[in-house]
């Protein structure tokens, strides 16, 4: 992700979360999100099989 | 301080049995410790004094009854505030949490605790809804390490660390969801245990991540450690996550040492965040259970980066209503980090869930052919204060969200790790992670046993101690 398309996430996160961010709010918000995108980019780019389940046991 | 020496919870509980101390005189002394020791760390956040006299009196009466008493009778002890204790509102760090309802009844390992016989003193300082490794809570004031006050004792369990280093308790209870038992307990200087991921009841604590929480104790010797985690060992359907386990008492377990045992250190990722004392800890610990061998986990980087996506998110979403309305009222050192989670995209969770699915699958293959991996605990000892970057190589990481960087990509499985306090003369404690396959937490003790043997490991007693 680009700086653009992670400031438009986040303004579009934060309308349909229902939270209003200001100014220094969104500033460093975006901050973090740029530093979770960083970390999350390899992660994303991962090929996994289908068969990969994210909860492999239940129990009622 | 008094400048004797301080007894361990087996020494508490022995005199106890023996009728050399009354559980009475042991619950005021430590509360006169308390009240003495910890104007300069602000490691409680309160004190139990009604509670703990009450459970000594307990005690007392059944000791005068000639009845057998448990294994922890007496024995003072301290959980961090996101414990239930009937009577208390939980306040999980938070200040928005203080005006909530006291809770009805205590949380399961509270319970256990007391049905074997220990005294709750009181609840302990944290990171504010456990999302830091520093215990520097704007509301409830720093958490101070016992070894210098003017650093911090880590976190998000930093009370729980500093009061057992400081020997106002000879033992606390805390949690990790991403490193926060074994931070403070790398930075005090301290026994610590995460265990497997479903072994011991969460019911009753404040959730963070319920994807990565675990519970856990603290200790100042190995023993006390041993003996507290068998009391809180059980099945709970109270816990959905909970696994139906038999006790898988690791007493005995200690008794034989290392012997045997495949145990390589962790090399690759973990090698490469280190600074000199971390190094240096773990080179001791190698060599002292003569370590030849190292290994890479596989993709730890990613198994850090999927632990620290779950996170952000659910930690985001659980405290939504509270990020839209009453933010100012949340601390400022880690709202941020909420709101950026609450903002992960869905498609970003469940691939960091799916890669941990994965990741738990290459690391546990490993496991065919070795027991034991040997990791430090965090990257640094304990930072002054007020640090905001954490500095190795020629990389600046941000301090808050990085002391827990080794400490990620082992709790995003579930692994059972034992801390191990390696102290050296005139330097700051440092811990190393002993990590085993997952319900193997035996041999996690096997190990520490052996280095606690020949004095490899143990818990310094700082300067500032009851």
């Amino acid at each position: 992700m680009n700086e653009h398309e992670i400031a438009a996430c986040v303004d579009a996160a934060s309308a349909a979360n229902g939270i209003a961010l200001d100014a220094e709010e969104r500033a460093r918000v975006i901050l973090h999100f740029t530093r979770m995108a960083i970390l999350a980019a390899p992660l994303l780019e991962l090929a996994l099989t289908p068969d990969v389940e994210m909860a492999p046991v239940f129990r009622p | 301080v008094t400048g004797t020496v301080p007894r361990s919870a087996l020494e508490i509980a022995a005199d106890v049995r023996s009728g050399a101390l009354t559980a009475r005189s042991v619950t005021e002394s430590t509360l006169a410790a308390i009240a003495r020791v910890d104007a300069k760390l602000n490691s409680f956040t309160a004190v139990t004094a009604g509670r703990a006299l009450a459970e000594a009196a307990v005690i007392d009466k059944r000791r005068a009854a000639g009845e057998a008493l448990p294994p922890l009778a007496g024995v003072p002890y301290a959980v961090k505030n996101l414990f239930d204790v009937a009577g208390l509102s939980t306040l999980a760090g938070a200040k928005l949490n203080a005006g909530d309802p006291p809770a009805a009844s205590d949380a399961t390992l509270v319970a256990r605790m007391q049905e074997a016989g220990a005294i709750l003193v009181g609840t302990l300082n944290m990171d504010e809804y456990a999302y830091g490794f520093t215990t520097e809570n704007t509301h409830y004031g720093v958490t101070r390490n016992p070894h210098d006050p003017d650093r911090i004792a880590g976190g998000s369990s930093g009370g729980s660390g500093a009061a057992v280093a400081a020997r106002l308790v000879p033992l606390s209870l805390g949690s990790d969801t991403n490193g926060s038992i074994r931070v403070p307990s790398s930075l005090c200087g301290v026994w610590g245990l995460k265990p497997t991921y479903g072994r011991l009841s969460r019911r009753g604590s404040y959730p963070f991540v319920t994807s990565l929480d675990h519970l856990g104790p603290f200790a100042a010797t190995l023993a006390d450690l041993a003996e507290c985690y068998d009391v809180l060992q059980g099945a709970d359907p109270g816990d959905p996550a909970c696994a139906q386990r038999p006790l898988e008492q690791v007493k005995r377990a200690r008794e034989q040492g290392a012997s045997g045992l495949r145990i390589a250190r962790l090399g690759g990722y973990f090698s490469e965040h280190l600074t000199p004392p971390a190094a240096a800890a773990v080179d001791r610990v190698c060599t002292a259970l003569a370590v030849t061998r190292t290994l890479e986990l596989p993709a730890a980087e990613l198994g850090r980066a999927a632990a620290f996506l779950i996170t952000a998110s659910e930690g985001g979403a659980l405290h939504l209503p509270s990020l839209r309305a009453r933010r100012d009222q949340m601390e400022p050192l880690s709202r941020d980090r909420f709101l950026a989670g609450a903002m992960v995209p869905a498609a970003w969770y469940v691939k960091a869930q799916r890669v941990r699915a994965w990741y738990r699958e290459q690391v546990q293959a490993l496991f065919a052919d070795v027991d034991i991996l040997i990791a430090a605990a965090t990257p640094c000892p304990a930072t002054p204060i007020g640090s905001e970057w954490l500095e190795f190589g020629g990389e600046r990481m941000p301090l808050r969200a990085s002391l827990g960087l080794l400490a990620q990509p082992i709790s995003c499985i579930g692994l059972p790790v034992l801390v191990a306090p390696v102290a050296r003369a005139g330097a700051l404690p440092m811990g190393v992670q002993i990590i085993a396959a997952p319900w193997r937490e035996d041999l996690c003790f096997r190990v520490a046993a052996t280095l606690a043997a020949i004095g490899a490991a143990a818990a310094p007693l700082p300067a500032i101690h009851a």
